[in-house]
């Protein structure tokens, strides 16, 4: 047993793309946790998150600390994103999972990145910003789509991945030619 | 005729395109049709049943006549209307529907028999004989009639699809659109304008006007200087709203590359918009309507304000002897304009005796035009003068104006019906037919320039709830209109040119009983062409209100329904087309495979490799090697796609109870359970294995095919059938790589990866734990879905590929190998495990044979519903194997039914059906697993399979639903 599995992330030799002013790359977040509060308790669960200068979003909504952020994905879920994985504390109040290697993540920026995701996304581009994070389609796979100061992050679920990087590089290119029609 | 001094188009950028095969040159800001008519060409296009001769109408999307394929080979794009597709440099038209040429078309004979071919001929003529109509009719007629062909073959061209959003969406750039959009910027809106045509403005760019003391065009420019600079504005010229929908939703086709002679590198060559919507203003302008009388489809014979684009816009005279035939004001312009121009008017004709207009031409009030003469092209008119006097007028040109109609279609898409205006003849939009939509300017029966600057800015106002802004100065006239739809007389009055349908027609289907306007239009085909009766359908219910002896509202008007102007199929598609038709979800095993050569299989939107061929195999010899291996040593196959369900919380386990058939309370942590899921009418939905983890932690497993199927329905279990219990689950599919290791040396290999004891002891039969593999924290499930002994080993997806090229390299030492969905399928149906090729959504559980797994101790979904008579006792099919008497026989599959020996093959003997079937390395035969009606009692018996769509039938006895391992001996050894 002397071979140590080898981690390949999910967009691995699929990102980046670029074209234009725009780029789509890869973002590796160190760990990904589902929370969900049971019943009653997102206020304890709160409290918990707050160790790590989080809390418990609502809907909509992205939480952000310095190495963590809490984004809304669902119905009394949420997913606790960070650098490297946290103690969560949350036995009994919340089932989680770890979700770190379930989703595909990848930041698109770029002057006009709004009109890339025009392309690919129902959601108005505006409401993509800092401290939301939305649940939506993006090129026809579900997705969470999450606000970032430079453009946004898209996440979407792992065996997507091929889809997702095909499906960006194509909208990403046909805006670039569209400008350099303009 | 190009005339100098006119116009818009860049006279410093000539053009050369082809029409026909000839060479003709325009310039920049050319539309095809303005092209065509300043090189004189009149004749365009051959009409689409009685191949009659036929020339430019309109300078608009309205254009019934002038449809043209553009372009060549694959990517041609045919029934293009010459008057919006825009000239450029190596443009090559062709005109449609005319053999061998436009000038000599054979299929002119259907004009010499058109006393025969009216409206209602082809329902009584080709009923009989019966037989004749799909081999001989059908063809005929298609291939006699119709438009433009697609070339048949991938145009290897791309579209997109997109979103967008705004507070206020302004259809139409003419003077009302422009003070919305206008409105609406400057009070910090989101606002999107959106404008058909290659150049904003609408009319003002077509007549010679002054708004705020500037020529239109330049006012124009200085409005839309301002829009561009607004960053709350997106100005989308080239872009057609084509319908309007829920919740202030609409279809919009932006052309991004129709203008240009190739597709730029990655672009689209369009893209289909849906556009959300705060509130909408409709300034989509009129169409100018013409008056029937005989011959009036002669190339030559055009809209009025046509006339007066053409001549404005592009600096053409689309004549050298214009005669104008008018109702109303309107006419009266085109032949002032013309005159200022320096073209020849020959004559106004209006059928109002007392008008006040007073032209330097031949003038003759109360006169109509009875019919046009010259067959190719226009020559002359016959006017008949109010003493009843006929003379003939020359005129290569007569500009017709009979009123102008209010585009209203859009506010008809979700069912609205326009209101009649007396006031202007025509129907104008019903307010609020479409929740947030106001129509404005022309759209509205506004026709001044100025009441329509004004009604733009006072409807942006009004739907945004803010204060209008100051109208510039402009033309301020009234309309005045007498209608006036048709001169009575011999011949043929065409009011529907592109579906060639007359007023003859209109009264045939009066004739006929077909009175409603609906039928009417069904009876004669009237507006069912691509140009939706823009031009028609107000003179055809004029032409039936008079027939009928109603007035024009009461007879209504027929459903306007989008798309609004034709929209490519693949402009819907977008991107979803060709292999990115759907997303794919790839397996962490998926590059080992490809290197492999692995063929493939979708599964929902899996691909899962189906058999990795080894050099000289096909899929059969594939397939029987690996199952062969699987029984005898040991398979590697990529399981990952199964749905895996993370289910936690105080009240899983009474959640899981209520799910399942049978008990997941009594479940002890560490062990894995087989379950069956029904629908709430009581069939069976899914199975799979659910793993205890811990007290409150399940992970349920589901088909690869009803994930999300499932996880709806547990989603709705929770949500609201009992809410109360506090129970939490998600997703984790894709968490985890995960693969099934199979056959007798299953677990010399799982010894080889996982660092704990795997003994019977420690890792019995349906015993689970988390286990090192390799290293890394994993899962470890001994479950089998072969009839081998075998596991189930995961672990995070980021160490999928690793592992599977791991275990593939272990295996192969052991003398096994990779296996795929095939061989898996085999390896099922020998061993007797069902898929949802069984469970297909009309069985319950008692016709696989698993009556007994509805507990009777607890309560499930569906349970109620599965004991209703007639879902379970004899009558029912029933699941059994067979196996063919004769051992070579080789036709066997699934879909075949099955028949008692003797009885004769109809619907009503028939006894079930075949669910699956294979070739079996194993036995050395085909089995298969069929549904036969009382088949558990059956066991023993033969009966028929006859397979109608292979033309086959085979005897095979009726056997238990199981073949390999009865006992269950290797699963647990």
């Amino acid at each position: 047993m002397a071979d140590i599995l080898r981690a390949q992330s999910p967009f691995s030799g699929r990102l980046p793309v670029t074209a234009g002013p725009f780029k789509a790359v890869e973002v590796i977040p160190g760990s990904v946790m589902s929370v969900a509060p049971y019943r009653g308790q997102q206020a304890a669960v709160s409290k918990a998150l707050s160790h790590h200068g989080l809390r418990f979003p609502d809907a909509g909504e992205a939480v952000e600390a310095a190495h963590a952020a809490a984004l809304w994905t669902g119905l009394d879920e949420c997913f606790v994103i960070s650098d490297a994985p946290l103690p969560l504390n949350l036995d009994g109040i919340a089932a989680v999972t770890d979700q770190t290697d379930g989703w595909g993540w990848l930041r698109l920026t770029g002057a006009g990145w709004q009109e890339v995701m025009a392309r690919l996304c129902p959601v108005d581009p505006a409401l993509m910003v800092p401290g939301r994070a939305l649940r939506s389609e993006v090129g026809h796979m579900m997705a969470i789509v999450y606000g970032v100061t430079d453009g946004v992050i898209v996440c979407v679920m792992r065996s997507f991945a091929g889809t997702m990087a095909h499906d960006i590089s194509v909208a990403l290119t046909s805006v670039a030619a569209q400008k350099e029609m303009e | 005729m190009r005339l100098q001094g006119f116009g818009q188009i860049d006279r410093s950028s000539p053009v050369r395109f082809e029409f026909d095969g000839r060479s003709y040159g325009g310039f920049a800001g050319d539309t095809l049709a303005s092209a065509l008519l300043a090189n004189d060409i009149r004749l365009i296009g051959r009409s689409f049943k009685y191949h009659r001769p036929r020339g430019i109408v309109t300078a608009g999307s309205e254009e019934p006549n002038a449809l043209m394929t553009i372009g060549q080979g694959a990517a041609a794009n045919p029934n293009t209307r010459a008057t919006t597709q825009e000239l450029y440099d190596g443009l090559v038209a062709r005109s449609q529907n005319a053999w061998p040429s436009l000038g000599l078309d054979v299929m002119e004979v259907n004009d010499l028999l058109a006393p025969f071919l009216g409206a209602g001929f082809y329902y009584k003529t080709f009923m009989w004989p019966k037989a004749i109509w799909e081999k001989l009719y059908e063809p005929v007629i298609r291939h006699a009639a119709g438009l433009g062909a697609l070339s048949g073959q991938d145009d290897g061209q791309s579209y997109d699809t997109g979103f967008l959003h705004c507070d206020l969406l302004v259809i139409g750039s003419g003077p009302a659109g422009l003070m919305a959009a206008l409105t609406g910027a400057r009070a910090g809106k989101r606002v999107i304008l959106a404008e058909e045509d290659f150049a904003f403005g609408g009319r003002l760019n077509a007549e010679a006007e002054e708004v705020a003391g500037q020529p239109g065009p330049a006012w124009v420019a200085s409005v839309i200087a301002e829009l561009a600079a607004a960053p709350n504005v997106r100005l989308m010229r080239r872009t057609t709203v084509t319908g309007a929908y829920d919740g202030g939703t609409f279809g919009a086709l932006e052309q991004v590359a129709e203008h240009l002679p190739s597709l730029p590198q990655g672009a689209p060559r369009a893209t289909f918009w849906r556009i959300a919507a705060g509130r909408t203003v409709l300034a989509g302008g009129a169409h100018e309507r013409m008056i029937a009388f005989r011959d009036n489809d002669r190339p030559g014979v055009m809209q009025a304000s046509a006339v007066r684009s053409y001549l404005h816009r592009y600096g053409v005279a689309p004549g050298r002897k214009v005669a104008v035939f008018t109702n109303n004001d309107d006419g009266w312009r085109t032949a002032a304009d013309l005159i200022a121009a320096g073209v020849t008017v020959t004559a106004v004709i209006d059928p109002r005796a007392h008008t006040q207009h007073d032209l330097p031409c031949r003038m003759i009030h109360g006169g109509v035009v009875t019919r046009a003469h010259g067959r190719l092209g226009l020559d002359n008119i016959t006017v008949r003068k109010p003493d009843g006097a006929e003379i003939k007028v020359d005129a290569d040109c007569l500009a017709v104006s009979g009123g102008w109609n209010p585009s209203v279609h859009l506010t008809c898409h979700m069912n609205g019906r326009p209101d009649w205006s007396e006031d202007i003849a025509a129907f104008v939009p019903r307010p609020g037919a479409v929740p947030g939509l106001i129509a404005a300017g022309a759209a509205n029966g506004m026709f001044s320039t100025h009441g329509a600057l004004r009604s733009g800015a006072q409807a942006a106002a009004e739907a945004l709830d803010i204060k209008p802004i100051k109208v510039p100065q402009a033309e301020d006239a009234t309309f005045e209109i007498t209608p006036f739809w048709h001169v009575e007389g011999p011949g043929r009055a065409f009011l529907d040119p592109q579906n060639d349908v007359s007023v003859k027609d209109v009264k045939a289907a009066h004739q006929e009983n077909f009175r409603s306007v609906e039928h009417m239009k069904r009876y004669t085909t009237l507006g069912m062409a691509t140009d939706q009766g823009k031009l028609s359908n107000v003179g055809a219910l004029a032409i039936m209100a008079r027939l009928t002896g109603r007035d024009i509202p009461e007879v209504g008007t027929t459903t306007f329904r989008p798309p609004y102007t034709p929209v490519p199929i693949a402009a819907f598609a977008g991107r979803a087309a060709r292999d990115t038709f759907r997303p794919h979800r790839l397996t962490p095993s998926d590059a080992l495979s490809r290197e492999r050569g692995a063929e493939f299989i979708e599964a929902g939107l899996w691909h899962r490799a189906a058999w990795f061929p080894q050099p000289g195999e096909d899929w059969l010899a594939a397939c029987n090697r690996e199952t062969t291996m699987v029984r005898e040593t040991v398979g590697v196959a990529d399981v990952t796609t199964l749905g895996k369900i993370d289910i936690q919380g105080p009240d899983a386990a009474v959640f899981l109870d209520r799910v399942y058939t049978n008990m997941f309370s009594t479940l002890k942590v560490g062990r894995v359970r087989y379950g069956l899921m029904l629908r709430e009418d009581g069939f069976v939905m899914d199975d799979g294995t659910c793993a205890r983890l811990g007290d409150q932690h399940y992970v349920m497993t589901t088909t690869t095919a009803a994930a999300g199927q499932v996880m709806v329905h547990l989603q709705f279990c929770q949500q609201v059938l009992w809410p109360e219990l506090d129970v939490r689950f998600i997703s984790v599919t894709d968490q985890w790589a995960q693969f099934a290791v199979a056959g007798p040396k299953a677990r010399d290999l799982i010894r080889d990866v996982v660092a704990e004891d795997v003994s019977d002891e420690s890792f019995p039969y349906m015993g689970c734990g988390a286990v090192t593999v390799l290293g890394v924290p994993g899962r470890l499930f001994r479950i089998s879905f072969s009839g081998e002994h075998a596991y189930e080993v995961a672990v995070p997806a980021r160490y999928g590929d690793a592992l599977a090229r791991a275990l593939t390299e272990r295996a192969e030492a052991l003398g096994g190998g990779l296996y795929g969905m095939e061989a898996l399928n085999v390896l099922r149906i020998e061993k007797g495990y069902i898929t949802h090729a069984e469970i297909d959504g009309r069985v319950t559980a008692d016709d696989i044979g698993m009556g007994r797994m509805v507990s009777a101790k607890k309560d499930c979904v569906g349970k109620v519903m599965s004991e209703r008579p007639g879902l379970h006792g004899p009558e029912r099919c029933q699941l059994v194997g067979l196996r063919p008497l004769n051992p070579d026989a080789a036709a066997l599959h699934a879909g075949a039914h099955l028949f008692a020996l003797k009885a004769e093959i109809t619907p009503d003997t028939d006894q079930g059906w075949l669910s699956s079937a294979c070739y079996s390395p194993t036995f050395g035969h085909r089995i298969a697993y069929a549904f036969l009606k009382n088949g558990r009692a059956r066991h023993g018996e033969t009966v028929r399979v006859v397979d109608r769509t292979k033309g086959t039938e085979t005897l095979c006895d009726v056997t238990a639903p199981m073949f390999y391992d009865q006992e269950g001996g290797k699963l647990r050894g």
